[in-house]
C-alpha cells in the first residue's frame, strides 16, 4: 500500500506524521520530532530549514524567516537574502524538509501528503497551502482541518456517544470546533475561529511590555535595531514558556544596548500577573469564538463531555482557568497538544490510502459561500448584498441551489461573483470567482436564474448558474490552486526551491537522486504549459493576456486528465490542446476564447464521466 | 425521487434514536471520500428527517416540481397529523409567518 504522509504545517512548529502497524508515528530526527517553521540563508548563501534556521534568527534576522504561515493566502512577498519569494515558497521549502525526513527515517520515496491548515482558514488560504505542496514535489490529496485530525486520533468507538470542543491555539492561528463521535463517524458540528491570533502575539504583547520598561527607563527603543528586536523575541519567547510554570521570571540580556559609549544590559522582571493581563484581552476573544461555536452547534456548554486542548499555546495556565470557569468543567490535555495534529493527518491519509483505521470523518465547511445579489444592506439598495447558498458548517460534499431573477426587461446577461464569508455587503467578504451568464433570453424580468453550487471535499467548488426558462446553463469550476497559480511562474519557484535545497547540505545528495522520481512527475505534469507559453506574443494586451492564462489553465487541467480518458477523448483533448497551442501563437483572441471554452466543456465531461 | 423516509429504508413512524442510529450506519457503508454523491443524498435526507421545512421550502424553488403550495401545505398537514415530527421542527414551523 502507498504512504501517504500526514504532516502538521504550524505557525512555529511542523511535523510529519507516518501510519506504521496500525498506529499514527511522529516521525522524529536526532529524537525530536519537532521540525521548527523556520527558513533561512546561512553566510554561505545555504538554506536552512528548521531548528539550524531558528538558532541563527537572534543573530540574523534579515536572513531568516519565520510565522509564515500568517501571510499564507496574502499577495506579498517576503526577503530572504536578496531574493523575494511568496508564502507559498517559503512554505514549500519546510514541506521539502519534512517531505526529505520522511523519506530518510522510512527509507523510500514519498508522494503524497496529507497537510492540515486551521479549519477557519479561507479558501484563498487553503489554495496558497496546497500550492506550497505542489511546490515541495508532494501531491496534497487532501486538505484537513487542524482541529479535525486531532479528533481523529480518538477512539472512534466510545461506549457512549461523545462530544467533544477541540481548542487549538497554536503559535498564529485559533480555531475551535464541535465533533460528535458516535459509533465509529466523526461529525464535525461547527468551526470557529481566528486565522491571526496565536502565540506570536502573545510574544509580542510581552515584548512590547518590556521594551516599553527599557525605554521609559534608558530613553531607548529595542524595537528600532533589528538585532536587538530579535534577540529580545527569543527571550520573551524563553520567559513566555518558563511563566507557565513559573509565577516571576527574570529576563536578562547583556550588551543590548549602547548609550554614549556605555553598554546597556537588560536585566527586568516579569511576573506572571503581568503577564496574563496582558493576554487576558486575547483570549477573550477565543471565548467569543468559542460561544459561536456552541451557538451554531445548538449546544450548551454542560452538553460537552471532553474539553480537547491542542497547540502549544494552550500550555498557559490562564487558558486552562478561563477554560474551566466558561465550560464549568475541568479541562485536561489529554493528548499531546504538539503532536496530535501531524497524526491525526496521518490517520486521513491511511483512510485515503485504503486502510481500514476505523473512524469515518464528516468535516463541515467552515465559511458561508454565497453571490452578489441586488439587495438592500442596512436599508439602502445595494448590488453588494451578500445572498448565501452554502451556509456554513454545511457538511461536505454539499450542493444547494438558490433562484434569482434579472432586473430588467430583455436583461442578456448575468454576472455571477462568488463570495465566501458572512457578512451581508459582499465588499466584506473574500472574492471566490466570477464569470457571467451570456445570451438569455429576451424576456421581461423577472427571468429566474438557478444558481448551484457544488463544493466537494478539496475545497473545489462548482458553479452553475441556468437560465430556468430554456435550460441555458453556463458552468465555472473554481479550483483556486490552478487559477491562481501561473505556470511559468509555478516552474521558476519550483526550480529555485530545487537549486536552494541542492546547495544544502542539509540533505544527503545520494538519497535525493535516488528519489528524485516524485519531483520529476510534478515538473513533467507542469511542462505542457511552458511550451505552449513560450510562443506567446510579446504584445500582451490585458484581455488577451487573460485570455491566454486561462488557456494555460485549461491546458493542464487537459493534461492532467489525458492519462486517465478513454482512447477517443485523449485524441480529441490532444486535437484541441494542439488548436489552442495554435491560437495561443498567433494571438488571436477570439480563437483563443472559442478553443479555451470548447477544452473546458470536453474537461467537465470527462470529469463527470 | 424517493422519500427521505424510502432513502434511509425506515418507516414513516421511526423515532429520532432509530432514525440517528440508521444515519450513523448508512454514513459507515457510504463514507463522504469514498461515495460523495450518495453521502450527500443520504445527508439531504437525513436533514429533512429532522426538520423537513426548508426541505419543503425548496422544493417550491426546485426546477423538476409542480407541486402547487396547496399540495404542500396538505402534505405538511397530513405528516404533521402523523405526530412523529422532531421538537425542533415543530418550533420552527410554528416561527413561520
Amino acid at each position: 500500500m502507498e504512504t501517504i504522509i500526514g504532516i502538521d504545517l504550524g505557525t512555529t512548529n511542523s511535523e510529519v506524521a507516518v501510519i506504521q502497524s496500525g498506529r499514527p508515528v511522529v516521525l522524529a530526527e536526532d529524537g525530536d520530532p519537532i521540525l521548527p517553521s523556520v527558513v533561512g540563508l546561512d553566510p554561505q548563501g545555504k538554506l536552512l530549514v528548521g531548528r539550524a534556521a531558528r538558532n541563527q534568527y537572534a543573530l540574523s534576522p534579515e536572513r531568516t524567516i519565520k510565522s509564515i504561515k500568517r501571510k499564507m493566502g496574502q499577495d506579498v512577498t517576503v526577503a530572504l537574502g536578496n531574493q523575494n519569494y511568496r508564502p507559498q515558497e517559503i512554505s514549500a521549502m519546510i514541506l521539502r524538509a519534512l517531505k526529505q525526513r520522511a523519506e530518510r527515517v522510512l527509507g523510500h520515496p514519498v508522494k503524497k501528503a496529507v497537510i492540515t491548515v486551521p479549519a477557519f482558514f479561507t479558501e484563498g488560504q487553503r489554495a496558497a497551502t496546497r500550492e506550497a505542496g505542489e511546490l515541495a514535489g508532494l501531491e496534497v490529496v487532501r486538505i484537513i482541518n487542524e482541529p479535525t485530525a486531532a479528533v481523529l486520533t480518538y477512539d472512534p468507538n466510545p461506549p457512549e456517544m461523545e462530544r467533544l470542543l477541540v481548542y487549538d491555539l497554536g503559535g498564529g492561528t485559533f480555531d475551535v470546533s464541535i465533533a460528535v463521535v458516535e459509533a465509529g463517524v466523526v461529525e464535525i458540528l461547527a468551526s470557529h475561529g481566528d486565522t491571526q491570533l496565536g502565540g506570536d502575539d502573545f510574544d509580542q504583547r510581552l515584548l512590547d511590555f518590556v521594551c516599553d520598561r527599557f525605554q521609559t527607563e534608558h530613553g531607548i527603543d529595542l524595537r528600532q535595531s533589528l538585532v536587538a528586536r530579535s534577540r529580545m523575541i527569543g527571550a520573551v519567547e524563553e520567559a513566555k514558556k518558563r511563566l507557565s510554570t513559573e509565577p516571576v521570571v527574570l529576563i536578562t540580556e547583556e550588551f543590548i544596548a549602547e548609550k554614549g559609549g556605555v553598554p546597556l544590559n537588560l536585566n527586568t522582571e516579569v511576573t506572571r500577573d503581568e503577564y496574563e493581563s496582558l493576554i487576558e484581552p486575547l483570549l477573550a476573544k477565543t471565548l467569543k469564538c468559542l460561544d459561536d461555536a456552541l451557538e451554531d452547534a445548538n449546544l450548551q456548554a454542560q452538553q460537552i463531555h471532553k474539553v480537547v486542548l491542542v497547540g502549544g499555546a494552550t500550555r498557559t495556565p490562564l487558558v486552562h482557568r478561563l477554560l474551566t470557569t466558561r465550560l464549568g468543567r475541568p479541562v485536561h490535555a489529554e493528548i499531546e497538544p504538539d503532536l496530535a495534529v501531524a497524526m491525526g493527518a496521518a490517520v486521513q491519509g491511511g483512510l485515503i490510502a485504503g486502510m481500514e483505521l476505523g473512524p469515518v470523518l464528516v468535516d463541515i465547511t467552515p465559511h458561508t459561500l454565497g453571490i452578489a445579489a441586488l439587495g438592500e444592506v442596512d436599508g439602502f439598495p445595494t448590488p453588494h448584498c451578500f445572498s448565501p447558498i452554502i451556509e456554513r458548517n454545511t457538511p461536505l460534499p454539499a450542493t444547494r441551489t438558490e433562484m434569482y431573477s434579472t432586473t430588467h426587461d430583455g436583461q442578456k446577461g448575468a454576472e455571477i461573483r462568488v463570495f465566501q464569508g458572512e457578512e451581508e455587503d459582499t465588499r466584506l467578504n473574500a472574492l471566490v470567482g466570477e464569470f457571467a451568464i451570456q445570451g438569455l433570453s429576451a424576456v421581461a424580468a423577472p427571468n429566474q436564474i438557478l444558481v448551484r453550487l457544488d463544493l466537494d471535499l478539496n475545497g473545489i467548488l462548482r458553479v452553475t448558474a441556468t437560465e430556468r426558462a430554456t435550460g441555458l446553463e453556463k458552468q465555472v469550476v473554481i479550483d483556486n490552486m490552478m487559477e491562481r497559480f501561473r505556470h511559468r511562474e509555478r516552474t521558476d519557484a519550483i526550480e529555485r526551491i530545487e537549486a536552494l535545497f541542492a546547495d544544502s547540505d542539509d540533505f544527503e545528495e545520494e538519497e535525493d537522486e535516488e528519489f528524485d522520481e516524485g519531483a520529476d512527475t510534478s515538473d513533467e505534469g507542469s511542462e505542457a504549459v511552458p511550451e505552449g507559453a513560450a510562443q506567446v506574443p510579446d504584445d500582451s494586451s490585458t484581455e488577451l493576456q487573460r485570455a491566454v492564462e486561462a488557456a494555460e489553465v485549461q491546458i493542464a487541467k487537459a493534461s492532467s486528465l489525458e492519462a486517465s480518458a478513454s482512447k477517443e477523448d485523449a485524441a480529441e483533448m490532444k486535437g484541441l490542446i494542439q488548436d489552442l497551442r495554435a491560437a495561443v501563437a498567433s494571438g488571436v483572441l477570439a480563437d483563443i476564447r472559442r478553443i479555451t471554452t470548447e477544452l473546458e466543456d470536453l474537461i467537465f465531461y470527462l470529469n463527470d464521466a | 425521487m424517493p422519500t427521505a423516509h424510502e432513502t434511509f429504508g425506515v418507516s414513516s413512524t421511526a423515532s429520532e434514536a432509530e432514525i440517528r442510529t440508521r444515519y450513523l450506519q448508512l454514513v459507515r457503508e457510504f463514507p463522504p471520500d469514498r461515495a460523495p454523491e450518495r453521502f450527500a443524498e443520504i445527508r439531504a435526507a437525513y436533514d429533512e428527517l429532522r426538520d423537513p421545512a426548508p426541505q419543503l421550502e425548496r422544493r417550491v424553488l426546485s426546477l423538476h416540481t409542480n407541486d402547487s403550495l396547496g399540495e404542500l401545505q396538505s402534505e405538511l398537514r397530513s405528516r404533521l397529523n402523523l405526530a412523529k415530527l422532531p421538537t425542533a421542527a415543530f418550533i420552527s414551523l410554528a416561527d413561520a409567518p
